[in-house]
């Protein structure tokens, strides 16, 4: 019999069961052991092991959750024998694994109730086992409470432990009587109550920490055998082992982050733009948070009630194409369609109707796209790429609502819906394309092509966005002129945030523009490695890279490979320029990337003068300033890099290469910026 | 038997609940799903059963203090198994006219 290929299989002289005594009377300095080990290996299991390869290997647990309870009074230690009162450590430990599996249960049922995926971010298989589902989670904290009482009144005080041990115990306790409350916490109750919770739940974490030293490992409580007893063929695979202070740092992160994500319910009814960078500013968190900080976000973007989610994207339109405008006034839905066919239709009513029935259309993706941005980081690049092509085919039936609204009401922005969904596609293009760069997708020799698709994508951006600028501002000027000033501000706002994208999507072009200069010039230059690639062909992997574009059908597309090619190679072959004055040609090229930096560094810093109010980023004003910084410096270094390579050519005439330069490319952790790949040329 | 026989004696299996005994005295029992000229077995559904060890028993007779003490085979699902034909020792079919009223 091969143990690899039988989970049941026992070694000779091996026994099934563990000879570990669950009625032996424990010492205070045992269960903090117990405690900690438990909370190492609970580490380990939001981490994303499978729960077989840490909880289940605790001799405690096991014995609490099979057979499966069907009181609370059955999941004891002592199963099955005549009752004894239990000794009262014995008790605080069951207690505590108690309100462990319960919270366990609770994090599988708050991940499984969003999209996740099972083999990249968590597991929730339980082998069969329910994770005390049926009990009532007040027993529980019941049950906590008492301990606790027990611990802090006389009787405590009576047993003879020190006064640290009995902190230690209290501080354990404490974190899981209020993790699993805020745990149980969700979108429907009062907020202002989880808040704290989270918060106090950290700072127990960090009592445990210094008190962790009190504690007595007992290795003999876990066993990677009872393995053999799950309703698994996976034979027993080796137990994840995490330091205590590891467990502890990642658990506080964990009640950061779900702390964080709090945030979410009044941002989500403010702004939809302001969850939109709230979200990424999330997402964008390293280290990335775990799936469950990730699901309690997705449930407060999506949960209450449906309108609660649908108001968003309502939310959405006003904020960029229909602020103070007729078409989304609630007055409109109260009008009813007329009943007779000799009675025309109040144009009112028809507005409602298309908009209703453009949100009904859009509804599913536009979720989709929120869902996209709760996922891990890979995944979020994967499922954007789908999404994209969802706004992709949306925008044909936007142009049949806008001709409809365009009969209907005459003071609104010309092709207000198409604008909208086509500049939802843009943003979506160019995410995937960053995100491409920041999950290092790409090869050296690639980034010429990748930057200069960045620029194109974001100068078709902005060209939108200057679409709707002056319509908004010519609106603000009217409120502003009749002294309408609660519309006036709220157009004016519009106005900022427009104004703000336009800065940062024209930086967005001129910074891609510049790298993709620069980097060609160093492909003329011969400073940049070029793998050999016997077994594929430049189009071939020019539509491999397009793949996720070149399925969409509204501009803009990627161009013909002929076309992409000359783009990137101005001067012809790396190998062979075809220029007459080579040098002249290059001189050019490196003026031209140095004052398209320059011209990015003024875009983003006017964005920075602007401010996040008007970016609709206070909610993540530090992030989003921080953001701004890392694109200015790596404007710094791209400037840099130009001036280098500009003074170089100058110096140099003639194509051989100028034989001081040097070129190092930064490595992921080492960019000013995830999404800039800023070369370092050394001279 | 003929090959065509054994054949049909086997087809006539399929589905049906076998119990198979290998030679650590473990049994699974489960829906036969398929079989091979070297008599490995795929069951689905299938539970495993163990019988407790001889120092289990010994310790509860020394408990009880009666030579006749029951104690439960110890079992868990496993889903979807291949039993490797040359581990098996016994295969036992179960028949359900024993438990079940007969169809009319």
């Amino acid at each position: 019999m091969d143990p690899k290929m039988d989970s049941g299989v026992l070694q000779p002289g091996e026994t099934l069961e563990h000879d570990y005594d669950l009625q032996k009377d424990l010492l205070p300095e045992e269960v903090v052991g117990i405690m900690d080990q438990l909370l190492c290996y609970e580490t380990a299991w939001h981490e994303g092991y499978p729960l077989s390869q840490n909880l289940f290997t605790s001799v405690h647990l096991d014995r609490l959750l099979w057979p499966e309870p069907r009181i609370l009074e059955e999941a004891s230690f002592d199963r099955g024998k005549p009752a004894s009162p239990m000794a009262m450590m014995n008790r605080i430990l069951r207690a505590y694994c108690l309100a462990l599996i319960k919270c366990c249960d609770r994090v599988i049922q708050t991940v499984t109730s969003r999209d996740y995926y099972e083999e990249e971010d968590f597991s929730t298989h339980t082998y069969n086992r329910s994770l005390l589902t049926q009990i009532d989670e007040a027993e529980i904290q019941q049950e906590l409470s008492h301990c606790w009482e027990w611990l802090v009144g006389e009787l405590g005080t009576q047993y003879n432990i020190s006064n640290d041990l009995r902190r230690a115990l209290e501080s354990r306790l404490g974190f899981r009587q209020t993790l699993l409350s805020a745990m149980h916490q969700d979108a429907t109750e009062p907020l202002n109550a989880l808040d704290p919770l989270w918060r106090v739940t950290a700072t127990f974490l960090g009592d445990m920490k210094s008190n962790h030293t009190l504690g007595q490992p007992v290795p003999e409580a876990f066993s990677p055998k009872l393995q053999r007893r799950l309703a698994s063929t996976v034979p027993p695979r080796p137990v994840v082992e995490y330091t205590f202070d590891e467990a502890i740092q990642k658990m506080t992160l964990l009640c950061e982050h779900s702390l964080e994500t709090i945030q979410a319910i009044d941002i989500r009814s403010s702004s939809a733009a302001g969850l939109l960078s709230f979200t990424w500013a999330f997402a964008s968190h390293k280290p990335q948070p775990l799936a469950y900080p990730r699901a309690l976000l997705a449930s407060f973007i999506f949960g209450g009630p449906p309108e609660a989610f649908s108001s968003v994207l309502q939310r959405d339109l006003e904020e960029l194409v229909f602020t103070e405008d007729t078409v989304l006034d609630p007055l409109n839905w109260t009008i009813e369609m007329s009943r007779s066919s000799l009675i025309p239709h109040d144009p009112r009513a028809l507005i409602a109707k298309t908009i209703d029935d453009f949100l009904a259309r859009i509804s599913q993706c536009y979720a989709y796209l929120w869902s996209t941005l709760c996922q891990n980081r890979c995944r979020i690049r994967r499922m954007l790429c789908h999404s994209l092509r969802e706004f992709d085919h949306l925008m044909a039936d936007a142009e049949i609502f806008d001709n409809e609204l365009h009969d209907l009401s005459k003071d609104t922005l010309s092709n207000p819906l198409m604008t909208w969904t086509y500049y939802h596609k843009l943003r979506q293009v160019e995410w995937v394309v960053q995100l491409g760069f920041e999950q290092e997708i790409y090869q050296p020799d690639e980034l010429v092509g990748m930057y200069w698709w960045l620029s194109q994508i974001a100068s078709s951006r902005y060209t939108v966005l200057e679409h709707i600028l002056p319509f908004t501002r010519r609106r603000h000027a009217r409120f502003a002129k009749k002294k309408q000033l609660r519309e006036a501000s709220s157009v004016g706002r519009t106005v900022d945030y427009v104004d703000a994208m336009v800065k940062e999507a024209k930086g967005t072009a001129l910074l891609a523009g510049c790298l993709s200069t620069l980097y060609a010039l160093l492909h003329y230059l011969k400073l940049l490695p070029v793998p050999e690639r016997p077994y594929s062909a430049p189009a071939l992997r020019y539509e491999l890279r397009m793949k996720p574009f070149l399925l969409t059908v509204e501009p803009p597309t990627p161009p013909p490979f002929e076309e992409y090619r000359q783009k990137t190679h101005p001067l012809g072959d790396y190998d062979q320029p075809s220029s007459d004055n080579l040098s002249r040609s290059l001189k050019a090229m490196a003026a031209d990337a140095d004052d398209a930096v320059k011209m990015a560094k003024a875009e983003f810093a006017a964005l920075k003068k602007l401010g996040a109010k008007a970016a609709r980023c206070e909610a993540v004003e530090d992030a989003w300033k921080k953001n701004i910084a890392s694109m200015l410096s790596s404007c710094v270094a791209a400037g840099i890099a130009t001036s280098t390579v500009k003074a170089a050519c100058s110096a140099h005439s003639g194509i051989s290469r100028p034989p001081s330069l040097k070129v190092e490319m930064p490595e992921a952790w080492k960019r000013y910026h995830d999404w800039w790949v800023v070369p370092k040329v050394i001279n | 038997m003929s090959n065509e026989r054994a054949v049909g004696y086997l087809t006539q299996l399929i589905g049906k609940t076998l119990r198979i005994t290998v030679t650590d005295n473990r049994m699974f029992e489960g829906q036969m799903k398929c079989t091979d000229r070297d008599r490995n077995v795929i069951l689905a559904l299938t539970h495993e059963y163990r019988p407790p060890s001889e120092e289990a028993i010994k310790k509860a007779i020394a408990e009880s203090g009666s030579s006749s003490v029951t104690l439960p085979h110890s079992s868990r699902f496993m889903g979807l198994v291949v039993v490797p034909g040359e581990h098996i020792t016994k295969i036992e079919l179960e028949d359900r006219s024993l438990n079940q009223p007969p169809v009319l």
